[in-house]
């Protein structure tokens, strides 16, 4: 039994098939880089792993967590995997954030703090945002989202997503609204955690370079269908598609 | 489109009318000249003096005594019609919009337009006829035929929120349902619905004032204003100034809320 398994998944909105027949697996806490063009299909693979697709999607094949089926799993059942078991990074650290709540209550939601619990809790979020290296953590608790840069509202984002000590956190072009020295230093920043962690991971990019730096292996995608899967290195000393090799040369 | 300083200047405006109006019925007790319900046939129809200042009604009663009280009954009725209308809107259009497509959403929205194709007045008026005449009920007939427009407008909130990317985060880090909708889903369509709320309470006072005036809401002798505008009708010729002041008082109350309510559109517009 694998730690995470996806065999031939073909995921269709109202009969238009937008994902055709993909297959990977993924060993404990290894990285599996997803590469590929806006609109490949990368988010919605994503997605689907965590069950939140619209209503209207159509999924076929398996996806297996653990030997657990994940596709066609009632939402009860996946409410007690999300964020324990499998969480996610999103894109766009300011619509990841609820504009009109402050941090620590954004926290406090995830963690069920009741207020009874209020002090463990707050003991708990600083002690994830010390993990995500935010200076001074305890200076953030009472602001909006509003009044943090993109890089502090990124690993805010990060630290949320590994709150409940996941063990596959899917990382949805993590650093792409940032810019380029915040996407190192975010970058650094998933890596240091999942050493540390010891998660799996799903990073999801367009730029090979990026991947190149976090993933064990990479799977590119074009119009839904994946067109080269092989080890990280493998891919870029010996590219095979030539969508591959563009890739590599726009990442050069 | 409105210029941007127009409408502070009218939302300026509003908010201290609102603010006189709301105070006035909060310190009645303590500004009331005389007592509201005291008949003085000896000093009926009087003119406007030193002991009272707006004059007297037909029963020799404290205008300004009774107009002061009667924006308690006023005020008070249209918050809690809109309590009411609020809870059962947001409540059936948050379920509504939650399971959006599904058939608990076909069911809610299928109420929600049998609800609406009822002028909502009318129905008001045969609920208030079948029960009896009494603030209790009027408020309560008020409050069941409104709130399906904001069942609406929370359903399509809802519809746009839910989709967030935030909403997402919140759930995929493992956020449980009720928390989703209390902590994200509420606050973020509270602006709205507020800015709904604060327009409506103009015209759920004039619809209050209205049964009131027919005689399904206040009853003598509580001080209400429709009900002061139904009992000065007699008296127009002789003294027009019993008539004019409770509709004055209904007219700047509707403008009050309506300005407030067009301000906060504007920002909210001007936000989005």
């Amino acid at each position: 039994m694998g730690f995470f398994e996806v065999e031939n998944v073909c995921i269709s909105y109202a009969g238009t098939e937008v994902i055709h027949n993909i297959s990977f697996s993924l060993g404990k806490g290894e990285t599996l880089g997803i590469a590929g063009e806006s609109g490949c299909g990368k988010s919605t693979l994503a997605k689907a792993i965590l069950g939140i697709l619209p209503s209207s999607a159509k999924i076929s094949g398996s996806i297996k967590y653990c030997g657990i089926e994940l596709a066609g799993m009632p939402e009860k059942s996946f409410c007690t995997l999300r964020g324990k078991e499998i969480s996610m990074v999103f894109q766009d650290p300011s619509a990841a954030l609820n504009p009109v709540r402050k941090i620590r209550n954004q926290f406090y939601d995830i963690l069920g703090a009741g207020i009874s619990r209020r002090k463990p809790a707050d003991d708990e979020i600083i002690r994830l945002l010390n993990l995500v290296r935010l200076p001074f953590p305890e200076t953030l608790l009472d602001k909006y989202p509003s009044q943090l840069s993109g890089g502090m509202k990124q690993r805010v984002v990060i630290a949320m997503a590994v709150c409940k000590s996941p063990r596959l956190l899917i990382a949805d072009e993590p650093t792409s609204a940032l810019d380029a020295e915040v996407r190192l230093q975010i970058i650094d920043e998933l890596i240091a955690l999942k050493e540390r962690l010891g998660f799996g991971m799903i990073y999801i990019s367009h730029n090979l370079a990026e991947l190149s730096k976090v993933a064990d292996s990479i799977m590119v995608m074009k119009s839904g269908n994946v067109v080269e899967y092989s080890k990280t290195a493998e891919l870029f000393a010996l590219p095979r598609h030539q969508y591959t090799k563009e890739l590599i040369s726009a990442a050069e | 489109m409105k210029n941007r300083t127009d409408s502070s200047l009218s939302m300026a405006v509003g908010i201290v009318l609102a603010v006189l109006i709301v105070s006035s019925a909060l310190c009645a007790p303590l500004i009331a000249p005389n007592d509201p319900l005291k008949v003085d046939m000896a000093h009926a129809l009087q003119k406007a003096g030193r002991e009272y200042p707006l004059g007297t009604d037909q029963l020799g009663r404290c205008v300004l005594s009774r107009l002061l009280y009667g924006a308690r009954t006023s005020l008070g009725a249209a918050c809690i019609i809109l309590l009411i209308t609020i809870s059962i809107g947001t409540v059936i259009g948050t379920v509504s919009g939650l399971f959006a497509g599904k058939l608990p959403d076909k069911l809610l929205t299928a109420f929600c337009e049998i609800v609406l194709a009822f002028p909502g007045l009318i129905l008001a008026l045969v609920i208030s006829g079948l029960l009896e005449p009494g603030i209790f009920n009027i408020i309560l007939a008020l409050g069941l035929v409104s709130w399906a427009r904001y069942a609406r407008v929370v359903r399509s909130l809802v519809i746009s929120i839910r989709e967030a990317d935030y909403m997402k985060a919140a759930k995929v880090s493992g956020t449980d349902g009720l928390h989703l909708v209390s902590r994200h889903i509420i606050p973020n369509i509270s602006g709205a619905i507020g800015t709904i709320v604060v327009t409506d309470i103009g015209s759920t006072i004039l619809r209050f004032a209205g049964l009131s005036f027919i005689g399904l809401g206040a009853q003598a002798p509580s001080p209400e204003w429709g009900m002061m505008i139904n009992e000065a009708r007699l008296y127009m010729d002789k003294m027009p100034s019993l008539i004019i002041y409770p509709i004055l008082a209904v007219t700047l109350s509707v403008l009050a809320f309506q300005l407030i309510g067009d301000g906060l559109r504007d920002r909210l517009d001007g936000m989005s």
